[in-house]
C-alpha cells in the first residue's frame, strides 16, 4: 500500500499545477470573490434601504436597483437577498409591485435552490483525487485534516444564512461584525488562493516555454564544451605541477582487459585539457571564496609529533654469500678454484614514521612542517661514520640544512613543528670523526635577509652563501667575499611549494629569484651518472624563457649528472659534495676555496662511491642536504653508493 | 471468522496503534487515510494484529495487501479471536 | 566512468543524448540506451561485464520458469526456482564481496587457516543484484509479469544512470516505462536540473569538504575534541552530498530519457528522530529491506526484534565487508527500537529542539563508526570525541580550518535544507516572481555546470564514496 501512495504523491508534487487542481483553484477563487461580491451588494442594499426609508420617490429605482443587482449577482448573492427582498416587499411596496417583486423573487429562489446544491461541493471532491501538497510532509495527508477545514467553512455559511431569519435591522446591525470576520477571513485566504491561482496559470502557461530554454541553455552549454574539448589542442606538460600530462595509451586486448587501457583514456581526457593553467588559476581564485583567507593555511593535515622513535621492528637480513673466483697456480696448471665467503649481514632496525608532508602557508610563505623526532637522524649520522671509516685519510664533514620552519613559524604556531636544531644537534652527536658544520646559528643570525625562498622548498643563493661560509671556516680553506660575487636576479618567481600545496597566495605573490656567479675562472664539465660520458660546460644555465617553477636549475641545470669543477685555487685540496638538491646552491660559493670540486647526488650515482673518490685524490668529503632528505629516504641512497659494485 | 468480526477487532487494535479513537474502518481503507500511517507503524500494527490474532502474515500479503479490507479477509481466514 | 569527470560529461554524456535524441521509435531508444549503458559498464569493468550478461541472462531463465510455473499453478516449483534465483544472486554478490571477510573471520576460530581470497569487487554488484532480486520477487509474489523480452530486462539491469551506485530502482517501477513512455521536452529540462544540481553538490560541495576530512582524519594526525566532532560533522555533510548528489545525477539522466525513479534522499538531517532519518535517507535502500527482509517469517513469537536485527545487519553489511559497517547498521537499529519501544505518542511529548540534538548527535557519531574500518583508529575516535586521549579541548588547526573554510561550511550547511523546495513556494505564491524563477532556474544551471566543470580540471582527488560496491 505505502509504495504507490509515495509514489502517486511524490509525481503529483512534481507537476506543480496539474489541470485538476488548476480548475479546483478556479472554483475556489470564484467563491471568495463572489463573497466580496456578496458583501458588497449587502452593503448597498443597506444603504438603499436607509436612503428608501428616508424618500418615498427613490422606492422604485431602488427596487430597480435590487432586480438587476439580482439578476447579475450569482448564487450565493441571491440566498443572502431573497430574504431582504421579501421583507422589503412586506414592508414598503403595492400590491402589484408586490406580487411582480414577489414572482421574481420566487424564480430566484428556484434558482438559488437548484445552484445551491452543485456550486462549491465540488471543493469535497476535488480534495479527493488530488492530495494537497505540503513539500515537508513525510507521506501522507489524512482526509480528516480536509474534512476540518471544511468543517471551519461551512460555520460561516450557515451563520450568514441564520442571521436572516433575524429582523431586517437588528440583521443589519449584527452582520456587521460577522461580516468583518468573514472578510478577514477570506481575504486572506482568497489572497493566498487567488495568488495560488494565478501563479499556477502562469507557470503552466510558462511551463513548456521556460523548459525550452532550460534545455537549451543546458544543452548547448554541454554540447558546446564537448566540441571544445575534442577539438581544441591538449596541452602535453603541467608547469604548476612541474610534471608531463598524461598521454593516450596503447590498445592492445591485454592492456583493455586489465583495465589499464580504459584508465588510461580517462586519465588522459580529463589531464590534459585544453586551457589547463587558465582553469587551474580560476579553481584557486574559486577555492579562495571559500573561507576567510587572511590567515594561515595548512595544507595536508597536522602531524602528531613523535617525542621519541615509535616501537622498532628489528629485522635480521640473511647472511650476504658472495662467490669469489681465485685462481691458483700449481706446476704448469692453472686452475681456478672458487670458495665462498660468507659475511653475516649488519642489522639494521626498520624505522617507522613519517617527516610530514603538511605545508603551512602564512604571510603568503610556505613552511615544510617538519616532523621528526629528536634522535631520527641517528641512521644517517652511521652511514657517514662509515664512510669515515672508509676514508680515513680524508675530512669528512657533515652538513645538515635546517628549512625554513625553523626561523620563520609563528610563535602560535610552533606546536605544528618538531626541532630541526635538537634533531641536527643529536646527529652531531653521533658522528665520530666526522665534522658537523653549524650551519643553523650561522642562518639563524642572517634570518632578516632573504635566506630561503618563500614559494619554493629551497633556499636562496644567499642563505647558501652563509653555509659555505660556515663550512670554509670548519675546513680552513679561503673564502671570497660576496664581492666577488656577480648578482642576476629575474622577477616572478613561484616555486614548487604553489604545486604542493595549490595554494593562491603562494601565485598571487611571486617573489625575486636571485642568484650569484662567481667572478673568478673555472671549468665545468657534466659527467652522466654512470660515468660513460662527459662534456664541458657552463654551471649556470640559461634559464631566459624557462618557466619559473623550474629557475632553481640554474645552478647546474639540475640533479641528474656529476659536476666536476676545476678552478684557479692550487691549495691541493679536492672536495667531493655528496648532496640533495640544497647542494647546488652551495657549490658556487666555493670556487676560491678548492681546487677540485666534485659534485655528487646521491640519488644519481651508478659506481662505487668509495673507489671514485679515492680515484680521483679527494681530500675533502662534504655531505650537504636539508633535515628532510638526512631524515627521510634519501640518507640511504648514500649507503648504496657507497656499497654498490 | 467472518470479515466482518474481523473488521470489528481490528478496529480497536487500529485505534490504540495510531492513537485515534475515531478511526473507521471500512474496505477502501488505505495507508493515505491515517495520520501517521507510515511504514514504522505498519510494521508495529502488523506485529500487534499477528500477536493478537495468533497468526502469521506471509511476505507476500503484507506487501501485497491493497486496502484494509484485504487485510480484514486474510486476518479473518487465519486469525484465531 | 565516473559521472562527475570530463570524460563523463563532456564525451560519452553528449554522444550518448545525441544518438537517443536521434532515435526515431522507443525500440530504437531502447537499443541505444541498452548498447551505450552496456559500453559504459565494460569501460569500468572490461572484464566483469560478463558477470553482469550472465547474471541477467540466468535471472532471465528464472523468470521465465516462474511464469510458467505460476501458468500452470505449480506453486512448489515456483518456490524451488525462486530459491535457487537467490542462492545464485547472493552468491555471486557473497563470493565476490564478502568472501575474504568471511574467511578472515573463520580463521579467527583456532584450528581455522584457511587462504584469504581477494578477488576484486565488480563495480556496482550490490545494486544490480538488489535490483534483479526485487524482479524475481516481485515476479514471485504475482506483482508483476513475466518479462520475455531479455533485452528489455538487460536494459532494466545495465541502464547506466543508476547501475554503478543507486538509486536500486525496483523493476515493478519502471517496468511500464520501458515499453510505453514519452519524453517531453519538461522531462528533458527537469532532468537537466537534476543533473546540473546532483553535480554541483558532489564536484562544489562534497570534494571539498573531503579534503577537510582527509586532513583532520588521515593517519597519524593529531586530534583535538573540537577537531574531532568538527571533522565528523563536515563528514557526515560529505558522504550526504557525495550520495546524493550521486542519486540526483541519476535521477535526473533517466529523466531526460523518459524513466522516472523513486526519490532516494529527503533532506535526512531534517528528521526529528532516528526512524524518520532512514525514511528520508537512502530511501530505495531502506524500501528494499523493509519489503524483503523485514518481514521474513523466521522469528516465530520474536518478530519485532528478529526481524529488525536482520534488517540492520544486513544494512550494515551491504554498505561494506567489514566489521565497523556491521556494527554502523546494528548501531541504528538499536535506537530504533529504542524508539519504537517508547512509542510515538510519548516521543511526541518530548520539546522538538531535545529530539533534533538527540538524533543529530546519534547521526553525527554514526558517521565516525562508518568512517573507521579499524577497529582501533574507531576506538581512538571515541576517545577523541570526549576526550579521553589527552587530546586537547580545542585548538588553532581547527580554528583555522573553520576561518579558512566559512563559506563553504555555510553554504553546505544551508544545502542540507530543502531550498529549491522553499523557492518554489515562494514562487507558487507571488506570480510576479515566475518569470523570474524560470529565468534564474536556467542561469543557475549554467553556473552549476561551469563552475563544477572548471573545478574537474582539478580531478586528481575526485573518489566516489560508493563506488566500491
Amino acid at each position: 500500500m505505502l509504495n504507490e501512495e509515495i509514489r502517486k504523491e511524490q509525481y503529483s508534487k512534481d507537476e506543480d499545477f496539474s489541470e485538476e487542481e488548476l480548475e479546483r483553484l478556479q472554483k475556489r477563487l470564484e467563491y471568495y470573490s463572489e463573497i466580496s461580491k456578496a458583501r458588497a451588494i449587502r452593503r448597498e442594499a443597506a444603504a438603499c434601504r436607509m436612503a428608501e426609508s428616508a424618500d418615498a420617490s427613490k422606492k422604485e429605482t431602488a427596487a430597480t436597483d435590487w432586480y438587476e443587482r439580482i439578476q447579475s449577482a450569482s448564487e450565493e448573492d441571491a440566498e443572502l437577498l431573497i430574504d431582504d427582498i421579501l421583507k422589503e416587499i412586506q414592508s414598503s411596496s403595492t400590491a402589484e409591485e408586490e406580487a411582480s417583486f414577489a414572482e421574481e423573487a420566487e424564480t430566484y429562489e428556484d434558482t438559488v435552490v437548484s445552484h445551491g446544491k452543485t456550486a462549491y461541493v465540488p471543493e469535497k471532491k476535488a480534495t479527493e483525487t488530488v492530495p494537497e501538497k505540503d513539500p515537508a510532509s513525510s507521506a501522507v495527508k489524512p482526509k480528516k485534516r480536509e474534512a476540518e477545514q471544511e468543517q471551519k467553512r461551512k460555520p460561516q455559511k450557515t451563520a450568514v444564512s441564520v442571521q436572516s431569519q433575524a429582523p431586517a435591522s437588528s440583521r443589519l446591525r449584527t452582520s456587521g461584525k460577522a461580516v468583518k470576520k468573514l472578510q478577514k477571513e477570506t481575504n486572506r485566504q482568497w489572497k493566498k488562493e487567488a495568488g495560488n491561482y494565478i501563479s499556477g496559470k502562469m507557470i503552466s502557461a510558462n511551463k513548456k516555454k521556460a523548459a525550452i530554454w532550460n534545455t537549451a541553455v543546458s544543452l548547448t552549454l554541454l554540447f558546446g564544451i564537448a566540441a571544445g574539448m575534442v577539438l581544441l589542442e591538449r596541452p602535453t606538460i603541467s608547469n604548476e605541477e612541474n610534471r608531463t600530462l598524461a598521454r593516450m595509451p596503447v590498445f592492445s586486448v591485454d592492456s583493455y582487459l586489465s583495465g589499464e587501457y580504459t584508465n588510461g583514456v580517462s586519465e588522459y581526457y580529463n589531464d590534459t585539457v585544453p586551457m589547463r593553467s587558465t582553469f587551474k588559476g580560476m579553481i584557486q581564485s574559486i577555492r579562495k571564496y571559500m573561507g576567510l583567507n587572511n590567515s594561515s593555511v595548512i595544507h595536508g593535515g597536522v602531524p602528531v609529533l613523535q617525542e621519541e622513535e615509535p616501537a622498532v621492528t628489528t629485522t635480521t637480513l640473511p647472511p650476504v654469500t658472495t662467490m669469489l673466483t681465485q685462481k691458483t697456480r700449481t706446476e704448469g696448471e692453472e686452475t681456478e678454484t672458487t670458495t665462498t665467503v660468507t659475511e653475516a649481514a649488519e642489522e639494521e632496525p626498520e624505522k617507522e614514521g613519517e617527516i610530514s608532508n603538511s605545508i603551512l602557508v602564512v604571510d603568503n610563505r610556505g613552511i615544510m612542517l617538519f616532523g621528526g623526532w629528536e634522535k631520527m637522524g641517528e641512521p644517517y649520522a652511521n652511514i657517514l661514520n662509515r664512510y669515515k671509516q672508509d676514508l680515513p685519510e680524508v675530512n669528512v664533514y657533515s652538513m645538515v640544512v635546517p628549512t625554513v620552519c625553523s626561523y620563520y613559524i609563528p610563535e602560535n604556531l610552533k606546536h605544528l613543528v618538531s626541532s630541526e636544531k635538537a634533531n641536527i644537534d643529536y646527529i652531531g652527536q653521533c658522528l665520530e670523526n666526522v665534522t658537523p658544520v653549524d650551519v643553523y646559528s650561522a642562518l639563524e643570525k642572517h634570518k632578516d635577509e632573504p635566506i630561503y625562498m618563500r614559494t619554493d622548498h629551497h633556499w636562496a643563493g644567499l642563505g647558501a652563501f652563509y653555509a659555505a661560509e660556515a663550512f670554509s671556516a670548519e675546513a680552513r680553506v679561503p673564502f671570497a667575499r660576496i664581492e666577488e660575487y656577480e648578482k642576476h636576479s629575474k622577477e616572478g618567481y613561484v616555486g614548487t611549494l604553489y604545486g604542493y600545496s595549490n595554494d593562491i597566495k603562494l601565485k598571487e605573490n611571486p617573489e625575486e629569484f636571485v642568484w650569484y656567479t662567481p667572478k673568478c675562472n673555472y671549468t665545468t664539465t657534466f659527467i652522466s651518472s654512470d660515468l660513460s660520458s662527459q662534456y664541458e660546460t657552463n654551471f649556470f644555465a640559461n634559464i631566459d624563457g624557462w618557466a619559473p617553477v623550474s629557475w632553481y636549475m640554474v645552478y647546474m641545470s639540475g640533479d641528474d649528472h656529476i659536476v666536476h669543477l676545476e678552478t684557479e685555487v692550487k691549495n691541493g685540496r679536492r672536495l667531493a659534495v655528496i648532496k640533495d638538491s640544497y647542494g647546488n646552491a652551495l657549490i658556487p660559493w666555493l670556487t676560491s676555496s678548492f681546487e677540485e670540486i666534485y659534485v655528487i647526488d646521491m640519488r644519481y650515482f651508478g659506481v662505487n662511491v668509495i673507489s671514485y673518490m679515492r680515484e680521483k685524490g679527494i681530500t675533502d668529503l662534504l655531505f650537504a642536504m636539508n633535515s628532510f632528505s638526512a631524515n627521510g629516504t634519501n640518507a640511504q641512497k648514500m649507503e648504496t653508493i657507497r656499497v654498490q659494485p | 471468522m467472518t470479515k466482518q468480526e474481523a473488521m470489528e477487532a481490528l478496529t480497536p487494535i487500529f485505534r490504540e496503534v495510531f492513537d485515534d479513537d475515531s478511526i473507521e474502518l471500512d474496505d477502501e481503507m488505505t495507508s493515505s487515510d491515517v495520520e501517521g500511517w507510515d511504514s514504522v507503524e505498519h510494521f508495529n500494527l502488523i506485529s500487534e494484529i499477528e500477536s493478537v490474532f495468533q497468526m502469521r502474515f506471509k511476505m507476500k500479503e503484507v506487501s501485497g495487501m491493497k486496502n484494509v479490507g484485504e487485510l480484514a479477509e486474510i486476518v479473518a481466514e487465519r486469525g484465531t479471536l | 566512468m565516473v559521472f562527475s569527470s570530463l570524460i563523463f560529461l563532456y564525451l560519452f554524456l553528449p554522444v550518448c543524448l545525441l544518438c537517443y535524441g536521434l532515435s526515431p521509435s522507443l525500440p530504437v531508444k531502447n537499443a541505444v540506451l541498452m548498447l551505450f549503458s552496456l559500453a559504459f559498464y565494460a569501460w569500468g569493468e572490461p572484464t566483469y561485464i560478463i558477470l553482469l550478461l550472465i547474471s541477467v541472462l540466468m535471472n532471465y531463465l528464472f523468470g521465465l520458469g516462474i511464469g510458467k510455473c505460476q501458468q500452470t499453478k505449480k506453486a512448489g516449483l515456483s518456490k524451488v526456482i525462486m530459491i535457487i534465483s537467490m542462492i545464485f544472486n547472493l552468491g555471486l554478490l557473497g563470493v565476490f564481496k564478502y568472501s575474504g571477510f568471511i574467511v578472515e573471520n573463520l580463521n579467527l576460530i583456532p584450528g581455522v587457516s584457511l587462504p584469504i581470497p581477494h578477488l576484486t569487487l565488480p563495480i556496482g554488484i550490490s545494486f544490480y543484484t538488489f535490483q534483479i532480486l526485487s524482479y524475481i520477487i516481485d515476479l514471485y509474489w504475482e506483482e508483476i509479469d513475466v518479462q520475455r523480452n531479455p533485452f528489455h530486462l538487460l536494459l532494466y539491469i545495465s541502464m547506466f544512470p543508476q547501475l554503478i551506485a543507486g538509486p536500486i530502482v525496483r523493476y515493478s517501477s519502471i517496468a511500464d516505462e520501458i515499453k510505453n513512455r514519452k519524453i517531453t521536452i519538461v522531462d528533458i529540462s527537469e532532468g537537466l536540473t537534476r543533473l546540473m544540481m546532483g553535480l554541483g553538490k558532489k564536484v562544489i560541495l562534497a570534494n571539498h569538504l573531503s579534503t577537510i576530512v582527509d586532513d583532520f582524519f588521515g593517519e597519524n594526525i593529531q586530534l583535538s575534541v573540537a577537531g574531532t566532532w568538527y571533522a565528523v560533522i563536515v563528514y557526515a555533510m560529505q558522504i550526504y552530498f557525495d550520495f546524493s548528489g550521486y542519486s540526483d545525477m541519476a535521477i535526473g539522466m533517466g529523466r531526460m530519457f523518459g524513466f522516472h525513479f523513486d526519490e532516494n534522499f529527503r533532506h535526512p538531517f531534517l528528521c526529528k528522530d532516528i526512524s524518520e532519518f532512514w525514511q528520508r535517507w537512502h530511501i530505495s535502500l531502506g524500501t528494499f529491506f523493509r519489503d524483503y527482509v523485514l518481514y521474513i517469517p523466521i522469528f516465530g513469537k520474536r518478530r519485532k526484534y528478529g526481524g529488525l536485527f536482520l534488517v540492520w545487519f544486513c544494512t550494515g553489511l551491504w554498505h561494506g565487508a567489514s566489521w565497523n559497517y556491521i556494527i554502523w547498521g546494528l548501531y541504528f537499529g538499536t535506537f530504533i527500537l529504542i524508539e519504537q519501544l517508547i512509542g510515538k505518542k510519548r516521543i511526541k511529548k518530548i520539546p522538538l529542539v531535545l529530539r533534533h540534538v538527540y538524533n543529530k548527535i546519534v547521526i553525527i557519531v554514526g558517521f565516525g563508526i562508518f568512517y573507521f574500518e579499524d577497529i582501533g583508529r574507531l576506538g581512538s575516535f571515541f576517545r577523541n570525541l570526549v576526550g579521553l586521549n589527552g587530546n586537547a579541548l580545542y585548538d588553532n588547526v581547527t580554528e583555522l580550518s573553520v576561518r579558512n573554510n566559512l563559506f563553504l561550511l555555510i553554504a553546505a550547511f544551508a544545502c542540507c535544507f530543502p531550498l529549491y523546495e522553499g523557492v518554489k513556494m515562494l514562487r507558487n505564491r507571488h506570480a510576479s516572481l515566475v518569470k523570474v524563477t524560470n529565468v534564474l532556474q536556467a542561469v543557475w544551471n549554467a553556473a552549476l555546470l561551469v563552475v563544477s566543470s572548471i573545478l574537474l580540471v582539478d580531478a586528481t582527488n575526485n573518489p566516489f564514496l560508493y563506488f566500491r560496491f
